[in-house]
């Protein structure tokens, strides 16, 4: 297909083909002192048991519900993420050259992506380290829960702690503040039909571009990346009463420069998308209906972000066509899926999303997106303003809404109504790697990552001495 | 009507006379004009003749705000580009350049290496055939340079960053070489720099490896390559296509409806590097070329038409200092950033020049005890990479509806086989390359006269 063919029973099934189950059940463990070869033989023994790309084409319909043609009930999937400083100490062969993968979540948050809130009270990854994650899910949520005991009961006799456990379930594709989520995934060239983004950007052994070099940013002498990808996990509180009463009052604070403006057109607007899906504007004000050519928009007729804005978070994470600052978009895979009741159901509850993104680069692609883009008050656009829905700030957080007479600026007035709660950075590794977890490494290839980094500042003047050429 | 007049970039003061600037600018913007001109008319530029210029300058979508000044006009900054260059960080990892601290995949590292790789493969002599190594900042090719200063530790104690062309200075030169010198004694910090120590005095010539030559600074000229603005420096951008006359050219090429090959216009569905291709108005390999082109063209496509706006410069526009923290934690304040040369810093219309980076006196502290993204800086680069660049534009909307005259794409591209890296190209590629854009032309000869600036005949 496409020239490329993708190792679809190698490669973990939520990475390329996503689980889209109802319920999914995630476990972190934090590896006890001193049990890293028990960690190792657990973990390896689990790749019989993950679930792949082809076991998910495979299974797709006999995973729906018995009441839309399916079976349901008793399967169960597996995806597993391992974190570097566990990984390290177990594939001693494997120097991974993304700095935000080996610094780790925790330490990368605060700055590249915004998250400083006291990581001594995240959920997952602050006060224990989530060494690997494990994504239980079925369409059946006991089936889900009694695979989940098992592995949890197993995990704890190989040396982790179970130190997170959340049952999250999908609520019709919506997320909490009540808009379809997933709408726009990248197309995987060789996966998708009429996928045109190359599956490098989310597995690494393949190219990113047509007829590029494969992409491999680590030293890794036994090939243990192939196949496999960087997970990112970020759980992220929401809270829907102070979203919608914020977009309440500001619509009417800014009804007099924006005649008509609700807050439902203001909520629509921070997405840039109404509930439905369809694209927001700022001249409709009502949502107009699901549109079957959801995608097929560009922004090129809206250059100057007088329709949707340029502060949206649709445009901010993928501004298409319209004014951007690099050349090279950056695309994830996302596999996020709501934690918590629906609001109506429960108000008080916490709630919110757990963000899934697949990648081989966290720096280039999940960061920039965030970093540079949702937490940048003048990126990808000139004066693009915050992305008030979920880019973080220390500052205070304006987006702008553009009109051919003027910018009318929408502040967020302190409120906050996304929190984060935690997270991590993993490894996803391919059935096969993880079943090799275990093979013996090589002496002269140990790499030994404090040797790599911890190195002294003479050694980094040494480096700038050679950048120099000799004069004369 | 409102008299133009071309300040020096940042509206800087170095012009004893500001006039020669404004000239220098003038002359720029019309010779953008008449080489649109001369692809409307499919006519070799030195054939265009006055009248042609009266009658069809009013329909290009570039202005020559000297010649036919326009009433109004808004000016606005475009989409900034980010100033860490593109090329580096898409061909990381580096394997030339092992992990280490603050450079794991070596990027930070290759960014900072100096060569003369911005030009043809070849090396440097001077009039006598001698050969002279002129290594510049050859990778920072984003219309921003910058270089480290450290302490007698080693420790990295500021970082300065630039982004005014080469070819502002040796204009300068041209007219007051003592005010150069000043600049240069000033920045670099030795007070026993002289005019001649700028000076290429037995020229710069390039000499390719087929053992043809091209002058690069003519003999007793300002030479943008000296060392001294590469050691101890900086005082300007040293990358050969770090230049205005660059921006001016890219600002004048895109200013045109360009047609395909099968005569089809150019309006949606062509991307950034695709487009620059067609018009070959810089590298597409770059953030600051494809991008700025695209912002230009947009406006055309729009119906308007535009010209570089007062002053004509390239500006570093902003910083993610969200990404950067002291090791306890702590935002920087404003006291860390010095805007050294021109105005505005961290407004949205910044006309910065010169920016410098270091610790507040008296915090104790180096730039090393900061972070990006959580990793300790050891690397100028790593500050560079928080850093966008920016220009501004001035334009008017049509008034007739039209969005002007079209004109075949001059060129197209070739990739390099196993990466992304593209060359501009007339039609044919050299072995090792495929064809990018085969729509763009019909083949190798077929752009004999269409708008292509080919070099400023007032900025060196």
């Amino acid at each position: 297909m496409n020239g490329i063919d993708l190792e679809f029973e190698e490669i973990q099934g939520n990475v390329l083909a996503g689980f889209n189950t109802n319920i999914e059940v995630f476990i972190g463990l934090t590896a006890e002192p001193g049990k890293t070869r028990e960690n190792a033989e657990w973990l390896a023994s689990l790749a019989p048991h993950v679930t792949t790309v082809a076991d998910i084409r495979e299974l797709r319909q006999a995973m729906k519900p018995a009441a839309i043609g399916g079976y349901g009930a008793q399967i169960t999937w597996l995806n597993l993420g391992i974190a570097s400083t566990l990984l390290g100490s177990i594939r001693e062969d494997l120097f991974v050259r993304d700095e935000a993968f080996t610094r780790g979540f925790r330490k990368r948050a605060p700055t590249a992506l915004g998250d400083r809130t006291d990581f001594k009270t995240w959920r997952v990854g602050g006060a224990s380290s989530l060494d690997a994650l494990l994504i239980v899910a079925s369409n059946d949520e006991a089936a889900a829960a009694q695979r989940a005991a098992e592995l949890i009961s197993a995990a704890e006799s190989a040396g982790f702690a179970c130190t997170y456990r959340e049952t999250a379930r999908r609520i019709r594709d919506l997320e909490h503040f009540g808009f379809r989520d997933g709408v726009s995934q990248p197309l995987v060239r060789g996966c998708h039909a009429g996928g045109t983004v190359g599956p490098g950007y989310f597995v690494f052994g393949y190219e990113r571009e047509r007829g590029e070099d494969v992409y491999l940013p680590a030293i890794d002498p036994s090939n243990f990346l192939r196949n496999g990808s960087f997970m990112v996990f970020r759980r992220l509180s929401q809270d829907v009463e102070i979203f919608r009463s914020f977009c309440r009052a500001k619509a009417a604070e800014l009804g007099a420069t924006v005649p008509g403006l609700s807050g439902p057109h203001l909520e629509a607007l921070l997405v840039g998308r109404w509930p439905s899906g369809a694209l927001a504007s700022v001249d409709i004000g009502s949502d107009p209906g699901p549109d079957p050519n959801e995608n097929a928009f560009d922004f090129s007729d809206d250059p100057s972000g007088y329709a949707c804005p340029y502060g949206a978070h649709i445009r901010k994470v993928n501004p298409r066509a319209g004014p951007k600052d690099v050349v090279d978009i950056p695309r994830i895979l996302r596999r996020g899926i709501p934690f918590g009741p629906p609001f109506d159901q429960d108000p008080s509850a916490e709630r919110g999303l757990a963000f899934v993104s697949f990648q081989t680069s966290i720096r280039d692609q999940l960061e920039f997106l965030t970093s540079g883009w949702m937490n940048s008050p003048s990126r990808p656009a000139a004066a693009a303003g915050h992305d008030l829905l979920v880019g973080r700030s220390t500052r205070p957080r304006l987006m702008k809404i553009r009109r051919p007479h003027g910018e009318i600026d929408v502040s967020d007035d302190g409120a906050q109504w996304i929190i984060p709660t935690g997270g991590g950075y993993l490894f996803t590794p391919s059935r096969s790697a993880l079943s090799r977890l275990l093979e013996p490494v090589a002496e002269g290839v140990k790499w030994r990552a404090e040797k790599l980094i911890a190195i002294s500042i003479d050694k980094v003047h040494e480096t700038l001495a050679m950048l120099a050429p000799s004069r004369g | 009507m409102a008299i133009w007049f071309f300040d020096a970039p940042g509206y800087v003061k170095d012009f004893p006379d500001p006039t020669d600037w404004h000239d220098a600018m003038a002359a720029e913007a019309r010779g953008i004009v008449r080489e649109l001109v001369a692809s409307v008319l499919r006519k070799d530029p030195d054939r265009v003749t006055n009248e042609d210029i009266i009658r069809e300058a009013p329909t290009l979508g570039y202005v020559d705000p000297v010649s036919t000044p326009e009433p109004g006009g808004d000016t606005l900054a475009i989409a900034p580009w980010g100033a860490f260059p593109r090329a580096v960080r898409r061909s990381g990892p580096w394997t030339e350049f092992p992990p280490v601290e603050g450079d794991a995949d070596g990027i930070h590292r290759a960014a900072e290496q100096l060569g003369d790789e911005d030009h043809r493969r070849g090396e440097f002599v001077d009039s006598k055939d001698d050969i002279i190594r002129l290594p510049v900042r050859h990778r920072q090719d984003e219309y921003m340079e910058w270089a480290a200063r450290r302490d007698a530790n080693g420790k990295l104690v500021k970082v300065i960053f630039v982004a005014e062309g080469y070819d502002y200075f040796s204009k300068l030169f041209e007219k007051d070489e003592k005010t150069v010198r000043d600049l240069y004694r000033e920045f670099t910090g030795k007070s026993g720099i002289e005019a001649d120590d700028l000076r290429a005095v037995n020229g710069v010539y390039r000499r390719f490896t087929d053992g043809s030559r091209q002058e690069v600074v003519a003999p007793g000229a300002f030479n943008p390559r000296n060392q001294l603005n590469i050691d101890p420096g900086i005082v300007h951008l040293s990358h050969r296509a770090n230049s205005l006359s660059a921006e001016v050219n890219l600002a004048g090429v895109s200013a045109i409806l360009r047609l395909k090959a099968d005569g089809t216009t150019i309006l949606d569905g062509i991307d950034s590097e695709e487009l620059l291709c067609c018009c070959q108005g810089g590298n597409p390999n770059r953030n600051s070329d494809p991008l700025i082109s695209a912002q230009a063209y947009t406006q055309v496509k729009s119906g308007y038409r535009y010209t570089l706006a007062n002053p004509v410069g390239l500006y570093i526009a902003s910083a993610d200092h969200h990404r950067v923290m002291t090791n306890t934690g702590e935002e920087l304040g404003p006291n860390w950033w010095t805007a050294v040369r021109g105005e505005g810093w961290d407004t949205g219309q910044s006309r910065v020049l010169r920016l410098e980076l270091a610790p507040p006196p008296g915090s104790g502290l180096t730039l090393e005890d900061l972070e990006v993204d959580g990793v300790p800086v050891r690397f100028a680069s790593q500050l560079a990479d928080l850093l966008q660049i920016h220009l501004f534009v001035t334009r008017w909307k049509r008034t007739d509806g039209s969005l002007g005259p079209s004109v075949p794409c001059t060129g197209t591209c070739c990739r390099k086989d196993g990466a992304q890296h593209l060359l501009t190209t007339d039609g044919a590629c050299a072995p090792g390359y495929s064809l990018a854009y085969p729509g763009l032309i019909d083949g190798p000869g077929a752009t004999a006269v269409v708008a292509k600036v080919s070099r400023s005949q007032t900025l060196r």
